[in-house]
């Protein structure tokens, strides 16, 4: 096998324990009326590991997953993610760690906006608007937490992968 | 070379996946609820992910649980208070009812009526696998009975939500609070009300569409045929609820307590009669007593 798919591997494997734990645990704590959302931070830590198209495409997926087991329409968490994560790519430099634990909590609130625009384009912000402050200031807040506990078991199991340019 | 680069460019990847996801929705916003491609695909997520999620449900279950009863503790005192508070109201009005009911049953002999008032909804209990954005996975679908349309109701048989999607094995349910089709209900006056979700979990949007007088506080709001079956409490005003012009708007607080998780829900295997809807908003004063047997198990 080659080498470099086994970190690849692994996020994958994490990612689909990520959207089960997401469905079955964490979307049971709520605090504040919110709760964490363990595939954006899985999202925005894998990034700063694999090779970019890698890591859109894990979101992008996972993103996918998320829709098709809840009610949003099939697409819009997954564009939701395929933003954040090339955010996350894109503008984390050594200088901002935007790549980093740090980064999740701006990159979370970027997919919090994100989710609502496109609830309301889609029809649904009446029921969003109820609780949009809340989760936008909360939900960040609990991803970051998240993180701090998810951070080195990532790690651990998804090895820096970024090596020389393919050419 | 070049073009290697250019396609190793996580921008085009990036400008690729949000195309295709602004297509997957403009599909999927237009679908139906139980045809279309994104309801195979949801069907097959289900199918994929649903043993995964029972599985981790089984084990979490327990621990929810008794993490739920200590941290209820507190605040369990003062429901408690609540509800025997309640129940006296509810003895009085159904001693009230009694009364009225032996009337009805007198002036029926009379008239030599026989109507049969009652319907008989089954019931399938189904284990609560998985929570996201405001809708709950149940272990039951198509081939228990479990079909789109469905009402719900929770442990203390307080509607929660309705069926919105359902595989073989497993159903979605949308809960009350974020709910966008509206429910019909009725006061103990017969004033006919409509209630939607808030996108909160504490409570409802109501509105009455019709010239009504005030709804006291403390009124208890029960189902009024259509999506549900009739009578069953769906929740209570702690306000007094006055008229605008023609119309009532405000919130009532459901029933069902949506901010503590469920292990298990009712399904009741009835679907909206749309003779029926007819029927009440034409006869709102009409009385059905729905039975809803409790001795199936899930």
């Amino acid at each position: 096998m080659n080498p470099r798919s086994l970190p690849v591997l692994r996020a994958v494997a994490l990612m689909v324990i990520g959207v089960v734990l997401q469905t079955t645990v964490i979307g049971r704590i709520t605090i504040f009326g919110v709760t964490a959302n363990i595939v954006v931070v899985f999202s925005i830590l894998a990034a700063r590991w694999l090779e970019p198209r890698a890591a859109l495409l894990l979101g992008f997926t996972s993103g996918m997953f998320l829709d098709l087991l809840g009610d949003t329409p099939v697409g819009l968490k997954a564009l939701v993610l395929t933003v954040v994560v090339y955010s996350a790519t894109r503008l984390g430099g050594s200088s901002i760690p935007l790549r980093s634990v740090a980064g999740v909590w701006p990159l979370s609130i970027l997919a919090e906006v994100l989710l609502f625009v496109l609830v309301v384009l889609s029809g649904g912000g009446k029921l969003l608007q109820a609780a949009v402050v809340q989760q936008a200031a909360v939900g960040p807040v609990l991803n970051l937490a998240l993180a701090l506990l998810l951070f080195p078991v990532m790690s651990r199991l998804v090895v820096q992968q970024k090596s020389e340019p393919l050419v | 070379m070049a073009r290697r680069n250019r396609r190793s460019n996580p921008t085009y990847t990036f400008i690729a996946l949000v195309l295709i996801s602004f297509v997957m929705m403009s599909f999927d916003i237009n679908r139906s609820t139980e045809d279309g491609i994104g309801s195979r695909f949801r069907a097959g997520a289900a199918a994929l992910f649903g043993p995964i999620q029972q599985a981790v449900d089984t084990v979490t279950d327990p621990i929810f649980g008794f993490v739920d009863s200590i941290a209820s503790l507190a605040t369990l005192r003062q429901q408690n208070d609540f509800l025997v508070q309640t129940n006296e109201e509810l003895e009085l009005r159904i001693a009230d009812a009694a009364r009225l009911e032996a009337e009805n049953e007198q002036l029926r002999l009379l008239l030599d009526l026989e109507v049969d008032t009652s319907i008989e909804v089954g019931t399938e209990i189904a284990d609560v696998i998985a929570f996201i954005d405001n809708v709950i996975t149940i272990d039951k679908g198509l081939t228990d009975g479990v079909v789109v349309g469905n009402p719900v109701l929770n442990q203390a048989k307080a509607p929660i939500g309705i069926v919105t999607q359902a595989t073989d094995n497993q159903a979605t349910v949308t809960l009350l609070t974020h709910m966008t089709d509206a429910i019909r209900i009725t006061t103990p006056e017969g004033v006919l009300g409509l209630i939607t979700g808030s996108g909160r979990t504490d409570q409802l949007a109501f509105e009455v569409n019709q010239e009504a007088a005030m709804i006291p506080a403390g009124t208890f709001f029960t189902t009024a045929g259509g999506r549900f079956p009739r009578n069953l409490v769906i929740g209570h005003t702690d306000i007094d609820l006055v008229p605008e012009g023609d119309q009532i708007t405000g919130f009532i607080i459901p029933e069902a307590d949506f901010t503590r998780s469920l292990n298990f829900v009712v399904v009741l295997l009835y679907t909206e009669n749309l003779d029926a809807e007819d029927e009440v908003a034409s006869t709102p004063s009409t009385t059905i007593v729905t039975t809803v047997p409790t001795t199936e198990g899930g």
